[in-house]
């Protein structure tokens, strides 16, 4: 019905879209039952390069508003079936067109009446016949305008609340993690000073004995019998006073990574008999049994014999002093591929729940109270697992199924002795193949793979050359940067870092791996590797990222040994082979002289 | 010294501690009672009526913060004086109804003289309940 009018001077300009517009052209639904009309408004609106969509039916709109989303809608009043009225009405009865920007194009004479209706229907302007291009094209450009601000706006809103969000999400992170870490160095603060008061009382308890006796006797009184007996007693106390401060001192090695073993070929039998030695007399004074049962097949290890006799003596004196009065205390050492167990079981009452995950650690002891029933620093066990861990093997306690008693099983590697002597690695005489031994290295760090980073190529060629004897893949860095780069692609099982660099040194290389997301490196296990091995520098390391410490120089087999530790957990899940899988053959047996019978009974 | 015969009580689980005290407050005329734990201590400070009972802290089973509150509940024993002798730092300890406190390490002398101290201030207090000096 309506029809266009060409005023002059309204000639049209092609003029391109309007320069002053801004985003994405918008969706403009043009509404009318009459073709010719449908491609008037289309000429009109042509150069403000929005989408155009055209409708011929009220339900043809309908359609087409629920395809797309629509900035304004063109529509002429006069339409058979339903009208322009009727169909605003509809449209804006919608939730999601209430604000769509309508148009209604009338061609009958618009009285108030007609606008009125247009309005309450929630129309938002009019347009009526003749239309002049002009006008229309203006207003449908502001409208187009105004639905593309909106969009910009509430798409803007949006980026701010998920930023809101995402900034709220990080600080609560940060003050959750804040509040982990104060939280663990107070329970650290407070483990150290349930440590330190029993360190006091253990300290001073047969120091009381000492002082006691000597005192005594320095007043010459006694009878022979008792003058035998405080004599006794001081040796005793001060021996008890010795160990103490030894099992101190070794804590205070392991903590500043001082302990360093002495590895050579021990024949484990005669260390567990060494150390059941040891503990006899403890044993006999409360009436408890010991059995010792070895497999006939059990070989001389790698090992530091001394340190091995520790671990033992400490098992066994922890058994015997938790074995009932007339108990028993079973030693078993047996073979398991290419692993050797030891296992110490006691019939004493058992670890109690709450404390068998914390039962290695240092400075924790059963029960910190005056009630407590077993004496000593409670450090024999710390001490046994990193002496343990440091022979690349493990340990571990848990009650027997009964509950009647504790079992400590250690497992090591049985470790052959042709650990390849290296140039600029100090090598250990003890460890080099002798020449009629044929048997396979039983070091391996087979499919792991290795990123070295070090600014010294021959150091570098070092360690690599080392690392790959073990059957490690290596990548190698001559600097921090390239490391990250590496890193970051190959997603390494290990990282041995050298710390004195040029430019970025492997403190600030770590600092920068540590800042990644786990999924780019930032969590790999990382290995300093240094000629500065002070306490400060180890504490320096550690806090800056590192997992562990070995000083430079390193023998072969200590570097093997705290990279297989470092890699435990990968090894129970993973594909890490620590001992090539290779069986270690038979000449142990012949070279040994223990004779193991099973149930020997001691 | 005198024979006064005051019987004393030495509880401590520590053998070489409490045979050491032991030996030494005989030679010195006292009556001595060993125990090696809360249990023993008041089984028999009820039953033989200690002068004085000296209780080491860390004692396995009832131990001796424990033993102490039960003795002074006690309607046999509350009398007895109670001398702590603990290897703790005892600092924080005071208000548990002892008569005196004594750190290891603690020469056998120094043991005697606050025993006599407290025995004497019991006697000229008035109120020592002990009944058997000879």
């Amino acid at each position: 019905m309506a029809s266009i009018a060409m005023l002059p001077g309204e000639q049209e300009e092609k003029t391109g879209p309007d320069p002053g517009r801004s985003g994405r052209p918008v969706n403009i639904l043009m509404v009318d039952d009459q073709p010719a009309k449908l491609l008037s408004y289309e000429a009109i609106l042509a150069d403000l390069g929005e989408n155009l969509l055209k409708a011929s039916s009220g339900k043809e709109a309908l359609e087409q508003l629920l395809k797309h989303q629509v900035a304004v809608i063109l529509i002429d009043v006069c339409m058979p079936d339903l009208d322009g009225f009727e169909l605003a009405t509809m449209i804006r009865s919608h939730p999601r067109f209430r604000k769509t920007a309508i148009i209604l194009v009338s061609g009958v004479m618009v009285d108030d009446r007609d606008r009125l209706r247009g309005y309450d229907s929630g129309a938002v302007d009019y347009v009526s016949v003749p239309i002049v291009p002009g006008i229309l094209r203006a207003k449908v450009a502001i409208f187009a305008e105004l639905f593309r601000k909106t969009e910009e706006l509430a798409l803007l809103n949006r980026e701010l609340e998920r930023r809101v969000v995402e900034r709220t999400a990080e600080m609560e992170g940060l003050l959750k993690s804040t509040e982990e870490a104060r939280r663990e160095a107070e329970k650290a603060n407070q483990l150290k000073d349930e440590f330190l008061a029993i360190l006091s009382h253990e300290l001073r308890t047969p120091l009381n004995a000492i002082t006691g006796w000597a005192h005594l006797l320095s007043n010459g009184k006694l009878d022979p019998a008792t003058h035998a007996k405080a004599v006794e007693s001081i040796n005793r106390n001060a021996l008890l006073e010795a160990r103490l401060v030894s099992d101190l001192l070794d804590v205070s090695r392991i903590v500043s990574g001082r302990l360093r073993l002495e590895l050579r070929l021990a024949d484990l039998p005669l260390v567990i008999q060494a150390a059941l030695d040891a503990v006899r007399p403890a044993a006999q004074a409360k009436n408890v049994q010991l059995d010792l049962t070895a497999a006939n097949d059990v070989a001389k290890i790698h090992a530091d014999p001394t340190r091995l006799q520790q671990v033992i003596s400490n098992l066994l004196s922890n058994s015997v002093k938790f074995a009932p009065a007339g108990g028993k205390v079973e030693v078993t050492l047996e073979r398991s591929d290419s692993c050797l167990e030891l296992t110490v079981k006691d019939n004493g009452p058992g670890i109690s729940p709450d404390i068998l995950p914390y039962i290695f650690e240092r400075f924790r002891q059963g029960d910190t109270s005056t009630k407590r029933a077993h004496k000593g620093l409670g450090l024999g066990l710390a001490i046994a697992r990193h002496l343990v861990e440091m022979h690349g093997g493990a340990i571990e306690a848990r009650n027997r199924e009964d509950q009647r008693g504790a079992i400590f099983k250690v497992t090591l590697p049985v470790s052959g002795p042709a650990v390849p002597p290296l140039d600029g690695i100090s090598s250990d005489e003890a460890l080099a193949p002798s020449s009629t031994d044929s048997r396979p290295s039983a070091f391996s760090l087979k499919n792991m793979r290795i990123l070295l980073v070090d600014d010294e190529a021959d150091a570098r060629e070092v360690v690599a050359a080392t690392l790959e004897g073990w059957g490690a893949e290596v990548m190698v860095a001559a600097s921090a940067a390239d490391a990250r780069d590496i890193l970051e692609r190959e997603l390494p099982d290990l990282l041995v870092a050298d710390i004195e660099m040029p430019g970025e040194d492997g403190y600030d290389l770590i600092r920068s791996i540590r800042t990644l997301p786990p999924d780019r490196g930032g969590r790999t296990p990382a290995l300093a590797f240094t000629a500065y091995a002070s306490a400060y520098d180890r504490t320096r390391l550690l806090t800056a990222g590192f997992d562990r410490h070995v000083p430079k120089p390193v023998q072969p087999p200590e570097l093997f040994f705290v990279i297989a530790s470092m890699m435990k957990p990968a090894l129970k899940a993973g594909p890490i082979d620590l001992n090539g899988g290779r069986p270690v053959t038979g000449n142990f047996q012949e070279e040994t002289e223990w004779k193991s019978t099973d149930g020997t009974s001691l | 010294m005198e024979k006064h015969g005051w019987h004393i009580f030495i509880v401590d689980d520590f053998k070489d501690n409490r045979e050491m005290y032991a030996y030494f407050l005989s030679e010195q005329g006292f009556r001595v009672t060993e125990a090696k734990d809360g249990e023993e201590a008041l089984a028999k400070a009820a039953q033989l009526q200690p002068d004085l009972i000296v209780m080491d802290l860390s004692l396995p089973g009832i131990d001796g913060l424990e033993a102490t509150r039960q003795l002074k509940a006690g309607e046999r024993t509350s009398h007895i004086p109670v001398v702590i002798l603990t290897a703790y730092d005892i600092a924080g300890l005071a208000p548990m109804g002892c008569e005196a406190f004594l750190t290891k390490p603690c020469l056998p002398d120094q043991m005697i003289s606050e025993i006599h101290r407290v025995l004497e201030r019991r006697r000229t207090g008035g109120s020592a309940t002990h009944a058997e000096v000879a």
